[in-house]
């Protein structure tokens, strides 16, 4: 723990020195002054479209962060032969790893708790009144979501570079969220070797699928029941676990 | 570091689009004669995409009226409220991670009615900004605020400026049609719109039901003004299209005794 500290402490001071968090929050505030503005024939209260803006931006903001400060936190620290110090404190390589997963994680965690304030100010003004209960698993499932992020970058920025890292989780993240329920059908109603590999793609490939609630929050679906929020944490567990241990054994093996 | 550029090469190629038509003066020249030229820059700024999103946009609405769900095209020859979740197979129960993807996503099918229908408006209304050459945008719109929110007056407004951007539309000029002949009663300019409606859907691609809803409007407001044998002619043209339909054989004979 006192390994770890001192290194979150850094990064979240890093974080707040960096423009990169206030230009999104103004474009956020901005876009979201605009959608809540608009007139349509002078129908009054449609709201739906703002929130679902509004959770789409959060989310959405929040993942660019988790994914360009995670990105950086390895690769930059061999660039600048900072590890080397860190390594001597004396830390294992594998406490290295984990320490740089708790502070892009608590970085994005930050930032996405910020943007979704200033989306529940925004959602409120519009609507008046929200369920609170509903929002509080959007607030928990967008955390667990930028946890399973961070960890999936680390992962990747042991033998990845900088930039090939970034591209691959975002276009991992796009393909997942968009063709996850494809997938889901294709193994199911296929049979043989196929099913076998989609199923074993399936297990595989981190289900970032499973944090989105953007319907349910806006269309008001109702809460999810406790058990699924309870799996929903167990799997980020165990994924990012995972993901943390094998990016740990990397590491480990790495020539620096 | 990367953030910040690529915000900042969003930020040039955002300029770029924005100035490139001024700096090349054919082009501009070219977008001035366009009938798109007074379309808001940031729709302009999508270029051919515009077609896409616009699309994209209308199709979001169907999904909001679906209350956020898609792909229940198949279902609605069915009943809506009996369609419920789907038929899975039972691995569900003991495969988790299915279940858990199951359990998150939504399935029920329902529809938007009364006054929640408004939340489909803004994706409609984008639709018909981004592209204006989306007709089904304009005349679904305009339904949607007639039919709804008794807004006949805006309907009409929308409509007319889906026509500015597209004359030729048979459907758009059917729609004020009847909006004139049922909302405003003004026949006259009923007969107007739905005459021209026709003409256009002869010289476009359509099938017989859409045939069947101009010239039913048209034979009405005909009958309406009392211009019986334009009437006539009209219902003897559905007839031939529709001869099984005895409500137009019963309109011919009661036309032709008087």
């Amino acid at each position: 723990m006192t390994a770890i500290c001192p290194i979150v402490f850094a990064t979240i001071k890093e974080f707040i020195r960096r423009k990169d968090f206030y230009v999104l929050l103004i474009l956020f505030c901005v876009l979201l002054t605009i959608s809540s503005m608009q007139n349509f024939f002078q129908i009054e209260n449609v709201s739906r479209y703002v929130r679902d803006v509004g959770y789409s931006l959060t989310v959405f903001f929040s993942f660019l962060i988790a994914v360009t400060v995670s990105a950086g936190q390895l690769p930059r620290e061999i660039e600048n032969k900072t590890v080397y110090p860190l390594l001597a404190k004396p830390i294992s390589r594998r406490m290295v790893v984990f320490s740089k997963f708790c502070a892009s994680a608590a970085v994005s965690v930050l930032s996405f708790l910020l943007f979704f304030i200033a989306f529940l100010a925004f959602d409120v003004m519009k609507t008046g009144g929200l369920n609170p209960l509903l929002f509080a698993q959007a607030a928990i499932f967008g955390t667990l979501f930028l946890c399973m992020v961070c960890a999936f970058v680390i992962f990747l920025s042991t033998f990845m570079t900088f930039a090939a890292n970034i591209t691959v989780s975002i276009l991992t993240y796009l393909f997942i969220t968009g063709f996850s329920d494809s997938l889901r059908d294709f193994s199911i109603y296929t049979k043989g070797a196929a099913a076998i590999c989609s199923e074993i793609v399936y297990y595989l490939i981190p289900h970032f699928d499973f944090f989105n609630i953007r319907i349910r929050l806006t269309h008001e679906w109702g809460t999810l029941p406790l058990w699924v929020i309870a799996s929903v944490g167990a799997y980020t567990v165990t994924y990012s676990f995972f993901l943390l241990y094998f990016a740990g054994v990397i590491f480990g093996r790495k020539k620096l | 570091m990367t953030l910040k550029n690529i915000l900042v090469a969003s930020s040039c190629i955002t300029l770029t689009i924005i100035f490139a038509p001024i700096v090349d003066t054919f082009n501009h020249a070219e977008a001035l004669t366009t009938d798109t030229h007074n379309v808001p820059l940031i729709f302009r700024m999508l270029g051919e995409a515009r077609a896409m999103v616009s699309t994209w946009s209308f199709l979001q609405a169907d999904v909001y009226f679906h209350g956020g769900v898609s792909g229940f095209s198949g279902e609605h020859a069915a009943c809506a409220h009996a369609a419920g979740k789907k038929k899975e197979p039972d691995m569900f129960t003991y495969n988790i991670l299915r279940r858990l993807s199951r359990e998150i996503d939504i399935t029920d099918h329902t529809h938007l009615e009364g006054d929640k229908t408004k939340e489909i408006i803004p994706w409609l209304y984008y639709s018909a900004k981004i592209d204006p050459h989306n007709i089904d945008a304009y005349t679904t719109t305009a339904f949607y605020l007639a039919h709804t929110f008794g807004k006949d007056k805006d309907a009409l407004d929308f409509l007319r400026e889906g026509l500015r951007y597209n004359p030729d539309s048979w459907q758009i000029n059917a729609e004020i049609g009847r909006m004139y002949f049922q909302s405003f009663e003004k026949i006259e300019k009923a007969v107007r719109f739905l005459s021209r409606a026709y003409g256009l859907q002869k010289q476009n691609p359509h099938d017989k039901f859409q045939e069947r809803y101009v010239l039913t409007l048209l034979a009405a407001s005909y009958e309406s003004i009392g211009e019986e044998q334009s009437a006539l002619k009209t219902y003897k043209i559905l007839s031939k299209l529709f001869p099984e339909e005895e409500t137009f054989k019963l309109k011919i004979s009661k036309i032709s005794k008087q």
